[in-house]
């Protein structure tokens, strides 16, 4: 919401305060300033002369030697290679000292001969277009009007002696959408008079009959007055000023006072030309298909759930948004009508959003406006066509709709001020602040009884008042405790946030950096990961408004996420690329209890750098170590995945992620041409992790045996290590795979597998006989199972 | 015989001295302690002597014994000792070539934060919860006080799923899951990712971090909330540091405040905060005339940006390794 120093002067008397104390409050009531902004910047020494007498220099053919009045018998000389000037001409004249908006500095010079003290400024070197001033481009020096002063401050007289602010103003104040609502704000912040505006005018009977229908509920008020014999003209040159600042282009006396009441009282208002409507008007919801040309010159497709103001041939404009350009004010205009009124504020804001519209008025009407801000508005724009002589208003408002500015009553116990804030205050202060808000209050017993006006509907529960009291009695008064009075509490976190930090220090430990992602990603990545049309993966949970396609499904997969944060690194040339990320995945599924998508946290590794499947799967080795389960691994399929690169990470039987290489048709996908290797672990399958006693330190010494056997090529190791620690039971303590040779020793198709055994008894020293026995009885099982021979 | 014991040791000893190599040593020591040695001869010398200066020799030809294996030994200790000398000598290694440290990973700078802001409310009796990224318009808004059509929805402009079904604009859509699963005394903690529509640039982020704090019990006031916040800033960014309260508005929250941080005279916008708003309560099943509570809402992501002094927010998000590496 734009304001500035002097309109709030209007209402509230601090012409001796400056820009950085009127900011200061409002940030200490609520209000942020998102800027301020000096619009005299730069002009602090550029005033209104006069020249007074103009000559050609004695030495120079270009240069005009000007002897300017600045008023008060201040005369100086100023020499000007301008062509435009002339004798009685009113001009800026930057002085000694000036500092332009253009950046340019002025000081006495001396020019060929003859002293400068100063310079004739164009519009150009302030900075000015002609929307400030008319004629500010013209080639040469700026003229003046003649209702310029001499000596005048040149941003005096351009309007521009002002500071504008740019406050930001929360939602639940929808009544300081406008200068009137914040100068009373700033009233009490600064302990302040309120001034209220003008709302008195003079009216009389008209003649032409003016009648409203409302055919809708959403129209709760309605307020319409006639105003004969308008006479457009331009309207005065500080409300044109104060329009433009807030960004509103001045057209005609007429619709600047409704703009300017809008801006000022923050009440929407409309005029129309009275003679164009055909009978009465009518407030209803549009008709499906019907059209209107609006004021941005475009024709609107109206809707049912959009409120129009018509006659009874067509649509009039689109209520509490825009008018139609058929019905605006014109050079012809005579007779108007102005409209005050309250439209039900979803309906706009459904209606704005439909029609892709968003006005000055339907941003207020959107926040909700008051009904007692109807009439203010009504009264003050009528003020101002009195005020300038416009025209003649009707002593008749037509009002369709009820209306009261009743108070409503908050009561409360008085001790709940101090156990909400802490803080104790005093019933005087608390009287004395809400009374400049406008709330009666008084103690009645225990309790406190707030008369709030209807202007403040946002205020409705003993907490809205207790925030009122502080935000004026100052946050700074508060004394900070540190929950001294309350119950103590445990804290900590579930198995799986400790799992979770668990899996975290793990990685950390394997050497890889943390990477954060993206959830929502782009459904075109399936096609990167070469996922097959029918797969799950596919089905995934979808934004219904995404910011674009790249963010529009949420993610099922995690691998994608790392592959693009690799394609980045890969494009910069980085080194050491092992990162990792603990991530949500989300499937298209919905719970039983709130119907919401299943999501599910997953550890997720890839590296570009240790390039070995050992490597990575002696990272999973160590976390299973840690978490103190068992993983067993089986070779499996997955379509982004190398189809013999990949297993399964399981614990008993059931997965719980996969580790392998990348599939290099996918790895080139995302334009990475080394090998890549990745591994997944999903949080909600892994148990939590237990504290287990250590086991008591062996009493007997263990034996060693090493087995060597030969088997063909395609048998998995693994078979054989679970072979033997079956059939040797609770002897063999450990199993060491040491070896796998192929080559020249061993015939081709087959493999030499080499294992260290350790074997112990918790009772006693194995004899000979009881290892020979056991070792006898594993080689028999692998000659079964794997058909594997003793190596000679 | 004296003489001859005499000239044996001056022999001895003369000729150890000079000797550098344990083989020398070996030879000298066959020479004077062997069985063709000096001694043995001279202890041949000793049986054609009478028998009462066999004693007194004997006992000198003991003490010369004695004397040359002590120079033997002697000099086998300096050899060692030279030997070794020499060996370290060799040894020698520049302390100054730089290695490759071994590999330890880092935290993503915005997961340290959080890691950090969890060790220090756990240890302050606070519950870390765990919610949805996806989440219901009912806990999302509605029983924050934010009914269909509240003008506080333009506030936050959400991502849909469908209709009754977000992408959460906050955390706080955890206060009421609390509330609703357990009485007062509550202090939670929940983190996570929040969402809303905004493009993606130097400073903003469809997808950013926030912590979300919650304590409701008996005499909670908002000078406790103060407190809280100040010395959690204090533990963000400096005992030095100062906090400004100013007013501010969230449907959930009445009063509500917005806590600045005042390092170095510059004001950072910190969080969002306030007494829990009554209705809140009521909607949770906590009876607002026995319990008050009060909530914030804090942004990681800033925070982490001004931590780490990373000036673009999207470098968060793009996970460069060599911006990684250099978190603490």
């Amino acid at each position: 919401m734009i304001v500035t120093l002097k309109w709030l002067n209007d209402f509230v008397d601090i012409s001796d305060l400056n820009a950085d104390k009127i900011a200061e409050t409002f940030i200490n009531i609520g209000f942020e300033v998102e800027e301020m902004r000096d619009l005299s910047k730069g002009m602090e020494c550029v005033k209104v002369g006069r020249i007074v007498k103009l000559e050609r220099h004695p030495n120079a053919d270009k240069l005009q030697v000007c002897t300017i009045d600045l008023g008060n018998n201040e005369i100086v000389q100023i020499l000007t290679a301008a062509t435009n000037v002339f004798e009685g001409a009113l001009v800026p004249a930057a002085l000694d000292g000036a500092d332009l908006p253009n950046g340019v500095k002025i000081k006495t010079t001396n020019m060929r001969g003859l002293e400068s003290q100063g310079m004739l400024c164009s519009g150009e070197e302030l900075c000015i277009d002609n929307s400030v001033y008319p004629n500010a481009l013209v080639d040469g020096i700026m003229i003046l009007d003649e209702s310029a002063k001499e000596g005048q401050p040149i941003a005096e007289f351009l309007g521009l002696d002002d500071v504008v602010f740019d406050l930001k103003v929360l939602a639940n104040r929808p009544d300081c959408q406008s200068v009137y609502g914040l100068a009373k704000e700033l009233a009490v912040g600064l302990n302040r008079e309120f001034k209220e505006p003008t709302i008195t005018y003079n009216a009389k009977k008209v003649d032409l009959p003016l009648t409203v229908s409302v055919d809708t509920s959403n129209c709760p008020l309605y307020l319409g007055c006639m105003v004969e014999n308008v006479k457009l003209a331009p309207s005065p040159r500080y409300i044109q000023n104060r329009l433009k600042i807030a960004g509103i282009t001045p057209r005609n006396n007429i619709v600047d006072f409704t703009n300017y009441v809008l801006w000022e009282m923050g009440q929407p208002l409309h005029a129309f030309d009275y003679d164009k409507i055909t009978d009465n008007i009518i407030v209803r919801q549009a008709d499906e298909g019907e059209k209107i040309v609006c004021l941005d010159d475009k024709t609107h497709d109206l809707n049912s759930n959009i409120i129009v103001i018509a006659d009874k041939k067509q649509p009039i404009g689109i209520a509490g948004i825009m008018g139609g350009k058929e019905f605006s004010i014109s050079d012809t205009t005579k007779n108007i009508v102005i409209e005050s009124a309250i439209f039900d504020r979803v309906s706009i804001r459904r209606g704005a959003r439909s029609l892709g519209l968003r006005t000055d008025a339907s941003a207020r009407n959107e926040r909700g406006v008051e009904k007692v801000s109807a009439k203010l508005g009504m009264a003050r724009v009528l003020s101002l066509i009195n005020e300038f002589g416009i025209g003649d208003i009707s002593n008749n408002i037509v009002q369709v709709g009820e209306y009261s500015d009743e108070t409503h009553l908050v009561e409360f116990d008085f001790a709940e001020i101090e156990k909400t804030l802490g803080l104790s205050i005093p019933f005087d202060n608390v009287k004395s602040i809400l009374g400049k808000l406008g709330i009666n209050c008084e103690l009645k017993g225990a309790n406190l009884i707030c008369e709030v006006p209807a202007i403040r509907a946002d205020i409705e529960l003993p907490v809205d008042i207790i925030e009122e009291i502080i935000r004026f009695y100052g946050f700074e008064k508060i004394v900070p405790t540190r929950c001294e009075h309350t119950q103590s509490t445990a804290g900590g976190m579930n198995d799986l946030f400790e799992l979770e930090h668990n899996l975290i220090e793990y990685m950390l430990a394997a050497g890889a950096h943390q990477v954060k992602t993206y959830g929502f990603r782009s459904p075109t990545e399936f096609d990167k990961l070469l996922i097959s049309s029918d797969d799950i993966l596919r089905d995934c949970v979808k934004i219904s408004n995404p910011l674009s396609l790249d963010y529009s499904v949420m993610r099922t997969e995690m691998i994608g996420s790392l592959l693009d944060v690799a394609k980045l690194n890969v494009s910069r040339k980085n080194k050491d690329i092992e990162i990792f990320e603990i991530g949500k995945v989300f499937k298209n599924e919905r719970d039983t209890k709130d119907n919401l998508p299943l999501e599910n946290k997953v550890l997720a590794y890839l590296t570009l750098d240790k390039v070995d499947f050992f490597y990575v799967k002696s990272i999973v080795e160590m976390i299973s170590s840690k978490l103190g389960v068992n993983f067993n691994y089986k070779s499996t399929q997955i379509s982004y995945m190398h189809p013999n690169i990949c297993a399964s990470i399981n614990i008993g039987n059931k997965s719980i992620g996969y580790i392998g290489k990348v599939h290099p048709a996918v790895t080139k996908n995302y334009e990475i041409n080394s090998d890549c290797y990745y591994f997944e672990l999903r949080l909600d399958e892994i148990p939590a992790k237990k504290v287990k006693k250590v086991k008591p330190l062996p009493k007997f010494p263990a034996a060693h045996r090493d087995l060597a056997v030969v088997v063909e090529q395609n048998i998995e190791i693994g078979g054989m290590i679970e072979a033997i620690k079956k059939t040797a039971n609770n002897l063999l303590e450990e199993v060491e795979l040491f070896d796998i040779y192929t080559g020249e020793q061993v015939e081709k198709g087959y493999k030499s597998v080499a294992f260290n055994l350790t074997f112990r008894k918790a009772d006693g020293t194995l004899t000979q006989d009881e290892l020979n026995d056991i070792f006898n009885k594993i080689l028999s099982k692998l000659g079964t199972m794997f058909n594997a021979k003793l190596r000679d | 015989m004296e003489k001859q014991i005499k000239e044996v040791l001056d022999n001895a000893t003369a000729k150890i001295a000079s000797i550098k190599t344990k083989q020398e040593l070996m030879q000298a020591s066959t020479e004077f302690l062997g069985k063709n040695g000096a001694l043995a001869n001279l202890m041949k010398g000793l049986r054609e002597l009478p028998v009462e200066q066999k004693r007194v020799v004997g006992e000198q030809l003991n003490q010369l014994r004695d004397m040359l294996n002590k120079l033997v030994k002697d000099k086998d200790a300096e050899i060692e000792t030279m030997l070794l000398n020499e060996k370290l000598s060799q040894e020698k290694v520049d302390v100054t070539i730089p290695v490759k440290p071994m590999s330890y990973g880092t935290l993503h700078p915005i997961e340290a934060l959080k890691k950090d802001l969890i060790n220090y409310f756990v240890a302050r009796g606070f519950e870390l919860k765990d919610g949805g990224d996806i989440e219901t318009d009912y806990y999302c808004f509605e029983a924050l006080n934010v009914p269909k059509e509240h003008p506080a929805r333009e506030m936050q402009d959400t991502f849909y799923i469908d209709n009754e079904t977000v992408l959460r604009t906050h955390t706080s859509a955890m206060q009421v899951r609390t509330m609703e699963s357990q009485q007062p005394p509550i202090k939670m903690i929940s983190t996570g990712n929040a969402y809303r529509i905004d493009e993606v640039d130097a400073t903003h982020s469809p997808i950013f971090n926030q912590l979300e704090i919650l304590v409701v019990d008996k005499n909670v006031t908002l000078a406790d909330l103060i407190g809280t916040i100040e010395d959690l800033i204090k533990h963000l960014l400096g005992e030095k540091t100062e906090i400004r309260v100013r007013p501010s508005y969230f449907p959930f929250t009445e009063p509500s405040i917005e806590v600045d941080a005042v390092k170095d005279g510059q004001y950072i916008e910190m969080l969002g905060a306030g007494m829990v708003h009554p209705k809140v309560l009521e909607m949770s099943g906590i009876d607002s005339n026995i319990y008050k509570g009060f909530a914030a809402g804090l942004g990681l992501d800033r925070l982490a940006m001004l931590k780490y002094g990373v000036s673009d927010l999207r470098e968060l998000y793009e996970n460069d390794i060599n911006l990684l590496k250099q978190v603490k």
